[in-house]
């Protein structure tokens, strides 16, 4: 690859993938692409395809039709090496320890001296290594997961609703695990149908809704796209009739507390607004830009397409 | 393959379980062979063999008979390995951690291979407990034989190993289909019933060629043999398992067990 030419690694390249079952079309006509490096969310509400996405991606639920690519190839031993993955709930054999399930997996993933104490300091579940997995409570569950799907040092980590039936305590410590791995280079790919997670966690998203495909891109252009500016002046009504005519406003709206809302059009400077107050000698005392938060923008996209 | 006999054999020596269940087995099995000697023989017997109070009297540890006794006896008790296999290959499916160990790199082909392997283990190492048993059980009531005499009517213990391989891949076929492990032990029994009306409509010798028959012809019930007059003169020549039913339940067994496969392959993995 030549210098200079700003060329970003795929990870994953998803082309018209489509899963149809019987009466339903549980992913439809998909198309993504994982650049290396990312934290690449996939949103959408529950039954939107987003596990099924994911099912096909790991092998385990055969393409109707389409493909998809991994490194580069079709996915297959060394591939799958590379990649840590849980899908759905955690997947372990209730009667063994969670050292001897990992044990398993270091098996499979032909792991020559896995640090399988590390892994599960890491994790922090070391003082129960030696207890069944059936006794283990849903957070220890899910940690195991994240531990075996980082026990191979993986390139990739695909991790299904992570968070999913943890208390509050258990989401902040799986999120500071992920957002530990995304620190270390790893690539996530992590499916949720919870806004606010992808957001905190998230550089990339895909929203997903009944297998289609609604956005994929960055988080910030997701978020970005439009954005709410609040200001306030001596003279509110002054202010509202000045900027009813400017063109760059698309729509005004009072607040109670005395300031009004504005929604600009794409891609406006807040400054262009409070220069052009200044000319006509009006000056703010108030002024907060607002990006559009994921869940407006979210549920924004989602009643577009309804 | 190594690799997939350390995965299984981590997965199944975990569970108490294997030991409980496979101890059980290989336990009755010997003591039931090592007691049979000693079993009163009741009911109606011929005038010539009346003088036999037990089936040791009777000749049930006579070389090269008694490979063809015990086998029969030995394989009463194949159910309780079959349903070690269910067991677990169906917990698997239940667990999802067939899925997870296909994510985590395994192909269905060395997943399903593995399964294999356990059969292979159970069908082994079920041989090996008879062939030991029935050294034993031989050289103390067969004082002057000589080691040639020992290896006359071995071939029961090959008839023995394809009874119960034919059936371990039966069960592990259905699994594949039916999943959870009651489903599919009341569907073999259903089938099994339903074969043997079967093969009472149909009758000889087109029921010889129904899936399951040629197994359970393998190894013919002896005792039927042992009272009779010819036996007890020692005129009788050894029965040999017939070829034709031992090549049958190869063909039957290997449909199974590919069958498993391509169904296995065939659905989604969840």
């Amino acid at each position: 690859m030549p210098f200079g030419l700003l060329t970003v690694e795929e990870i994953v390249r998803i082309n018209q993938l489509t899963k149809q079952y019987s009466s339903i079309t549980a992913v439809n006509g998909l198309n993504l692409s994982i650049p290396k490096g990312s934290v690449y969310g996939i949103l959408g509400p529950n039954g939107s395809g987003k596990t099924t996405t994911l099912g096909m991606l790991l092998g385990v639920i055969r393409p109707s039709s389409g493909y998809f690519t991994w490194f580069g190839k079709t996915l297959n031993f060394s591939a799958k090496k590379k990649v840590g993955a849980l899908l759905e709930t955690p997947n372990f054999y209730p009667y063994l320890s969670g050292r001897k399930n990992l044990e398993i997996v270091s098996s499979i993933k032909e792991i020559e001296k896995p640090d399988i104490d590390g892994i599960l300091k890491h994790v922090n579940l070391y003082q129960r290594a030696v207890s069944k997995f059936k006794t283990y409570s849903l957070g220890m569950k899910q940690r195991l997961a994240i531990a075996s799907a980082m026990i191979a040092n993986p390139e990739v980590m695909v991790l299904d609703e992570p968070t999913n039936g943890l208390d509050p305590e258990g989401i902040a410590e799986v999120r500071a695990i992920i957002r530990n791995i995304a620190a270390q280079g790893i690539t996530v790919i992590m499916a949720s149908h919870l806004l606010d997670e992808i957001e905190k966690v998230c550089s990339h998203v895909a929203v997903l809704r009944e297998g289609n495909l609604l956005f994929d891109g960055t988080v910030d252009q997701l978020t970005g796209r439009e954005g709410t500016i609040e200001i306030g002046a001596q003279n509110i009504a002054l202010l509202k009739d000045v900027l009813q005519g400017h063109p760059l406003v698309e729509k005004i709206s009072d607040n109670t507390n005395g300031t009004l809302t504005l929604v600009l059009r794409k891609n406006t400077d807040a400054s262009e607004i409070t220069r052009f107050l200044a000319e006509k000698s009006i000056y703010v005392n108030h002024l907060v830009f607002r990006k559009n938060s994921l869940e407006s923008q979210f549920l924004n996209l989602i009643k577009n397409e309804a | 393959m190594k690799k997939l006999i350390i995965i299984e054999w981590k997965k199944i020596s975990g569970h108490r379980f294997f030991w409980i269940g496979t101890g059980l087995y290989l336990f009755c099995m010997i003591l039931l062979i090592t007691k049979f000697g000693s079993l009163k023989v009741t009911g109606n017997q011929n005038e010539a063999v009346a003088a036999f109070k037990t089936f040791g009297e009777a000749g049930f540890y006579k070389l090269p008979y008694i490979w063809h006794n015990i086998t029969y006896i030995g394989a009463f008790f194949k159910y309780i390995p079959a349903f070690i296999i269910i067991f677990f290959f169906a917990s698997e499916f239940q667990n999802k951690t067939m899925r997870q160990n296909i994510i985590d790199g395994l192909s269905i082909g060395q997943y399903y291979s593995s399964k294999i392997l356990g059969i292979l283990f159970f069908t082994f190492l079920s041989i090996l407990v008879i062939v030991f048993t029935g050294f034993i059980a031989a050289s103390t009531h067969n004082p002057q034989a000589g080691i040639a005499d020992y290896f006359k009517g071995m071939d029961y213990l090959l008839a023995f190993g394809m009874e119960l391989l034919f059936f371990f891949c039966l069960c592990v076929f259905a699994n594949v289909l039916f999943r959870k492990s009651a489903i599919t032990i009341v569907i073999i029994v259903v089938y099994l019933v339903i074969e043997s009306i079967t093969s009472l409509i149909i009758g000889k010798p087109y029921s010889d060629y129904l899936p399951s028959r040629p197994s359970s012809l393998l190894i013919t019930q002896p005792f039927t043999r042992m009272f009779q007059v010819e036996n007890f003169l020692g005129l009788e020549s050894v029965e040999r398992v017939p070829l034709r039913f031992l090549l049958l339940s190869l063909l039957y067994t290997t449909a199974f067990a590919f069958g498993g496969y391509f169904f296995l392959k065939k659905r989604d993995v969840t």
